[in-house]
């Protein structure tokens, strides 16, 4: 009894934290760690309806053989890429000089950003619901303004050579403020000697950028890479969007379905859940060797202050 | 202070997180089951077969009391619903009955992960697709004893073939609810303006094509036939016509790779090439948006979807429907299929009890006739007589009334792995819209089918 009414202070805030901490802790727990193990579980095994599953101690890999056999599958891992190397690097490029011309004390900055952090706050279902209307090969808003110029009507969600771009274009216009407004704190927080600095050496606008503010916001510019790409590989909803469960044209599926897609229709139009377990977990290794590559490529080109 | 304050903060963002989680008929079943607990004593002396029949036949007292959640994916046709809801409460006023409506495209999704924790809905609308699925894992109550209940109601009034559908080890698991048939819609000022006499019932494939000829003007954005890819809607039914299918009468093995299928497959590509807005188009634009604006002639589509038609003020005067064409050589068809009532199991006994009077007077004459306002048709015998009455100032009910009453419906048939075969299939006809080989991909889809297949019943 004297011990825990004499509990130092140390040991209350310890106590404190702890209570505070385990809500978080607890979903943590329930909501993600469990389901990773689980999921690892179903993947080795059959699926019965319902969510049994069964795992016949012969065939332990049998979904993963499928896997790798099946030729839907290698395509989704093509398509998520490519998406990746269009969608996040220009991605990243727009939102660092966008984020630097909107630092400037120019008259109506405050309106720019609003109107470019605007699209991270519509709905994604209402972003992709316009976006397919605009997209319309006869009807849409784009190919009516080529064709006023004298262009071709281009089918931007139907022509192979296309589709994947049209959602790349959706994806970093609905994603583009977010950056922006990480770049903009980051850029404002640059010292102004530095500038200053430069202008007296007489650097240009481009160079200063270059040399000066992107080397001292690299760790947010690392931090808009990282959640961009693990973001941009786990791509569903825009091309679930656009293209519905499928548009019934095989070649346009096979050009721009992602692995999400693809787990999407296998977990639940096909209801089978442990081969779409295992295309979860071949997703978890690829996205993971990427943020591993990039955490250890941060060392060449990320500083930090200490 | 701020200790408390904090405590205070994370308890509210706690109980929000986890009060929002919960489903409203979870909050309704827990409610329930504390007034059913109460009155278990009376529902318990009601069994013994002591039958208070009301007015009108059913066998529960008139003051029986039930809330019951009714789930669907179609909303027009719980307008039908709501009706027979409406005429049901004249009798049971203290049974509610809440509908609620998910879209088709999510509606399979959300009742498998409700299915799987245990939280369907009381009354669900099943579908041939998945019954199956749903009757072997025991989440379907047996409702083969639901004359019963009363109102008159028998299952010799409901067609064979919905009944079929939801007929399992000779028990019957659902109440047949509406039938239907897929007719084919027409644009009537492009036939005007094209000097051709409007499609009859009795139309052949040689009829379709001669039309098309003249309608089709690719090059002025004027298609005469949507070939889409859909197989209920589309290709399916003239499988059936040219004597094909998609798969043998029993069920068992698949019938794609017939020279029949085959036949018929490689005369609707070939219309599709020739005549057909592409399927991107299709997809981007919906059919009833390209007959508005005299871009499509003629298109494939179930009766119970005429409602986009009639209910859009451009087009109500504009279209009109006729039964589908038939080979000159081979037979009518029409892909048939029908829904059905269904209630869960693990139901308390009062709800239970409510479910299945509810049921028995869903299936009743009385109760369809109720719901003939269209566009389903429900399917008990002799009701689509008064759904054509009731509809007939909307289109030419004859296209729908030839092809149910002379027999012409095929049952569009589903089973235990259906979801399985089903996308072997449709990733193969996706390569034939592709352009690949008609032969080789059906016959491809016939042999995975048939693999999926013999994995049934295992």
């Amino acid at each position: 009894m004297s011990k825990s009414k004499g509990l130092s202070r140390k040991h209350q805030d310890w106590l404190w934290g702890y209570f505070f901490v385990f809500p978080t802790f607890f979903g943590l727990c329930a909501l993600n760690i469990y389901p990773i193990f689980k999921t690892l579980y179903m993947s080795f095994g059959t699926s019965g309806m319902f969510g049994k599953i069964v795992i016949d101690p012969n065939n332990v890999f049998g979904n993963y053989t499928r896997l790798f056999q099946d030729m839907e599958v290698w395509y989704a891992i093509r398509n998520t890429l490519v998406f990746t190397f269009i969608s996040v690097p220009l991605g990243i490029v727009l939102a660092v000089v966008l984020a630097s011309l909107m630092s400037q004390q120019i008259k109506g900055v405050g309106v720019y950003r609003v109107l470019y952090f605007m699209p991270v706050v519509a709905a994604p279902a209402a972003i992709t619901m316009v976006w397919k209307l605009m997209y319309n090969e006869q009807y849409g808003v784009i190919n009516t303004l080529i064709r006023a110029v004298g262009g071709p009507s281009i089918s931007w969600l139907n022509d192979t050579r296309f589709c994947l771009l049209s959602c790349a274009i959706v994806a970093i216009w609905s994603g583009l403020g977010q950056q922006i407004i990480i770049m903009i704190g980051a850029i404002t927080g640059v010292s102004k000697s530095y500038y200053e600095a430069a202008d007296i050496d007489g650097a240009s606008g481009a160079r200063k950028l270059w040399s000066i503010t992107v080397p001292l916001v690299s760790p947010s510019i690392f931090f808009i890479l990282i959640t961009g790409m693990i973001g941009a590989l786990k791509q569903f909803d825009i091309v679930y969007m656009l293209y519905g469960k499928t548009n019934g044209v095989a070649s346009v599926m096979n050009a721009v379905r992602t692995i999400m897609h693809k787990y999407y229709e296998q977990a639940f139009t096909v209801l089978d859940k442990a081969y779409a377990s295992a295309l979860v977990m071949v997703a978890f290794v690829i996205i993971m060797i990427f943020t591993i590559i990039q955490f250890v490529a941060q060392k060449k080109w990320v500083y930090y202050d200490n | 202070m701020k200790k408390i304050l904090a405590v205070l903060l994370a308890g509210m963002m706690v109980t929000s997180l986890v009060a929002c989680g919960g489903e409203t008929t979870t909050e309704s079943t827990t409610e329930e089951t504390t007034t059913e607990e109460t009155t278990t004593e009376e529902t318990t002396t009601e069994e013994g077969g002591e039958t208070t029949a009301t007015e009108g036949g059913g066998v529960l007292p008139a003051d029986h009391t039930a809330t019951l959640t009714y789930v669907s994916w179609n909303d027009t046709q719980n307008v039908q619903n709501q009706a027979t809801i409406d005429k049901f409460n004249e009798y049971y006023p203290n049974i509610q009955i809440e509908i609620s409506y998910s879209a088709w495209n999510e509606y399979w999704n959300k009742l498998e992960a409700a299915a799987s924790s245990g939280t369907l809905n009381d009354l669900v609308t099943q579908h041939t697709n998945n019954i199956e699925m749903y009757v072997n894992n025991g989440f379907v109550e047996d409702l083969t004893n639901l004359a019963d209940y009363g109102f008159d109601f028998s299952y010799d009034n409901h067609p064979e073939g919905v009944k079929r559908l939801f007929r399992f080890d000779d028990k019957m698991w659902g109440v047949p609810k509406d039938i239907d048939c897929i007719v084919m819609v027409y644009n009537k000022d492009m036939f005007d303006a094209a000097g051709l006499d409007y499609p009859t019932d009795e139309w052949t494939w040689d009829d379709l094509t001669d039309a098309c000829e003249v309608l089709t003007d690719k090059d002025n954005n004027k298609y005469g036939f949507a070939f889409r890819n859909d197989q209920q809607g589309g290709y399916a039914s003239f499988l059936y016509q040219n004597g094909g299918g998609l798969l043998t009468e029993d069920g068992t093995k698949a019938l794609v790779d017939s020279d029949e299928s085959i036949e018929a497959m490689e005369w609707w590509m070939d219309g599709y090439a020739k005549y057909s807005p592409t399927q991107a188009m299709l997809t981007e634009s919906t059919m009833d948006a390209l007959i508005q604006n005299d871009t499509l002639a003629m298109c494939t589509d179930g009766n119970w979807a005429l409602n986009t038609y009639y209910e859009n003020e451009e087009l109500a005067d504009k279209f009109d429907i006729a039964a589908l064409p038939h080979p000159a050589d081979g037979e009518h068809a029409t892909i048939s299929n029908g829904l059905a009532l269904c209630v869960t199991t693990g139901l308390p006994e009062e709800k239970l009890e409510a479910a299945k009077q509810f049921a028995a007077y869903f299936g009743s004459k009385e109760g369809q006739e109720v719901a003939a306002m269209g566009p389903s048709i429900p399917c008990y015998d002799g009701v689509v007589d008064l759904w054509a009455e009731q509809n007939k100032d909307l289109f030419r009910t004859e296209a729908v009334t030839s092809q149910l009453n002379n027999g012409y419906g095929v049952q569009w048939v589903g089973t235990e792995l259906k979801t399985q075969w089903n996308q072997a299939l449709e990733t193969h006809i996706g390569y034939i819209y592709d352009g690949n080989d008609v032969a080789t991909e059906l016959k491809a889809a016939a042999e995975e089918m048939n693999a999926i297949l013999a994995q049934e019943g295992k």
